[in-house]
């Protein structure tokens, strides 16, 4: 990839930066997918353990009944804070919601910069790779040697961590008061409406059980529109100043 | 189980196969990136080293907690195909109801003698059926995002690309933690958690404590954690 370099930061990343990620991103996905049904064709083609196709449409079914509304949704919500190449990093290494979204939160806050910024998109990648590791290597040692930690841990320790992603939620909301060189007061007032929006969200979801699989598509769907029409009145603003 | 520990030798050559792609990416991502930096000098070595600090530790607790779903996972699946699906695109709660889902349409119980070859690598297409479709997702969906995103920052004046963050992360996390303030003990560890949090916040101000920030995340979650825990062990039947 040519790089020139009389380019702004700015320039660099549109011109090189997201479509060198995009590059990466897209071929290690469809190299991934191929992998990932590989022991699947291994044992059906070639060892020949055939269940009934009957089986398999059933199985199919039930699985996209269950994930349907989550696969066309679910990457597009967590892709405003983990950036394209956390999302795609994300998505293959897994436990998105639970840890790559948080470690985003944490990164983004620790350099103070959103992921729409180069500085942040640098710090969010560094962080969500670094957590790909750390989360391999733990899950290793559970694979080897896990049966023996909970057995050594009292059972309150092993409850406890149960509390993990909710306690992590509290300090990520917070986190993110107290970003932008922004007052808590300030970004508190100026969020109002997206959560507002979240809570009706969640109400709508318990009331119409249909919509349980979109609650956050919803949320996040109807928060990006609110802000356009924020960004909106904000841009008339300063066009009449 | 027999059948699960009989396939567990060749699940590990494709378990091992899938976790090395994901480090390869994962380390494609991380040279982009780092050579991106160096162009631009966005941010010094010590931040860096400080991002993967936070991004280390804030991956320690979610993964302790995935531990127990996991093992459960281990006495249904096998050790390969666990490693395999909980490190590759799963979390070990999905990855279990998936496995739950194909035992039941095929009419056996995981991890029990009724479990065939067959069923088992129905089990496993169904696992892995339950997760691929996100990759499609994102070969389609994230170029034509960012695309638009550019567009609208060439835009004069400010830009909505500086909304989007913050209205995504509120709304998610809003509908999210409502449901929290119902159960006691949830309740319990989100305020701690977000009280600690600005005890923590307010310290790093005073003090500019590097350390102390970038474990913030960790410190609060610890926190909350034990508050959780102390709820439900003295005030809950």
């Amino acid at each position: 990839m040519a790089e020139n370099k009389n380019l702004t930061a700015e320039q660099d990343y549109a011109q090189n930066f997201m479509p060198g990620v995009h590059k990466i991103g897209r071929f290690t996905m469809i190299v991934a997918f191929v992998l990932s049904y590989l022991p699947i064709a291994y044992f059906y083609f070639i060892k020949g353990y055939k269940a009934p196709g009957t089986m398999y449409i059933s199985g199919l079914t039930a699985i996209a009944a269950i994930g349907f509304g989550m696969w066309i949704s679910e990457p597009e919500t967590y892709w405003p804070i983990l950036g394209s190449a956390g999302t795609y990093i994300a998505y293959l290494s897994g436990n998105v919601g639970g840890m790559r979204f948080p470690v985003s939160m944490a990164v983004q806050k620790n350099v103070d910069a959103d992921i729409n910024t180069p500085r942040g998109q640098v710090a969010t990648i560094t962080g969500i790779v670094a957590s790909v590791f750390a989360n391999l290597v733990l899950l290793l040692i559970t694979v080897l040697v896990g049966a023996w930690i909970i057995s050594v841990l009292p059972a309150n320790v092993v409850h406890a961590f149960s509390y993990c992603l909710v306690a992590m939620m509290g300090s990520m909301l917070l986190m993110r008061f107290t970003m932008g060189g922004k007052s808590v007061k300030e970004n508190l007032m100026g969020n109002i409406p997206y959560m507002a929006w979240g809570i009706f969200a969640y109400f709508l979801s318990k009331m119409v059980p249909a919509l349980a699989n979109w609650k956050t598509l919803i949320a996040v769907g109807g928060a990006l529109i609110i802000a356009y029409f924020i960004f909106l009145n904000d841009k008339k603003k300063l066009e009449a100043k | 189980m027999s059948v699960v520990k009989a396939m567990n030798p060749t699940l590990w050559l494709f378990a091992g196969i899938l976790i090395v792609w994901v480090l390869v990416q994962s380390g494609l991502f991380y040279r982009h990136t780092m050579a991106f930096n160096k162009r631009n000098n966005l941010l010094t070595k010590e931040e860096i080293n400080d991002c993967m600090k936070v991004g280390a530790a804030a991956a320690v607790g979610p993964a302790m907690n995935a531990i127990a779903v996991a093992l459960t996972l281990i006495a249904m699946v096998g050790y390969a195909t666990t490693f395999m699906r909980c490190g590759v695109i799963g979390a070990p709660g999905w990855e279990l109801y998936m496995a739950n889902i194909a035992a039941t349409t095929a009419g056996v119980a995981l991890g029990s003698e009724g479990m065939t070859e067959a069923i088992f690598t129905f089990a496993i297409f169904c696992m892995v059926t339950a997760s691929a479709p996100y990759f499609i997702n994102c070969i389609i969906m994230l170029k034509p995002l960012d695309l638009a995103v550019e567009k609208a920052r060439k835009g004069s004046g400010i830009s909505y690309t500086n909304y989007m963050g913050n209205a995504a992360m509120f709304g998610m996390l809003s509908a999210t933690i409502i449901d929290y303030f119902f159960q006691k003990d949830n309740c319990a560890a989100l305020i701690v958690s977000t009280i600690a949090a600005i005890v923590v916040n307010a310290i790093v101000k005073k003090t500019g404590s590097k350390a102390l920030s970038t474990f913030s995340m960790v410190i609060c979650m610890i926190f909350g954690m034990i508050a959780g825990q102390v709820v439900f062990q003295n005030f809950m039947p």
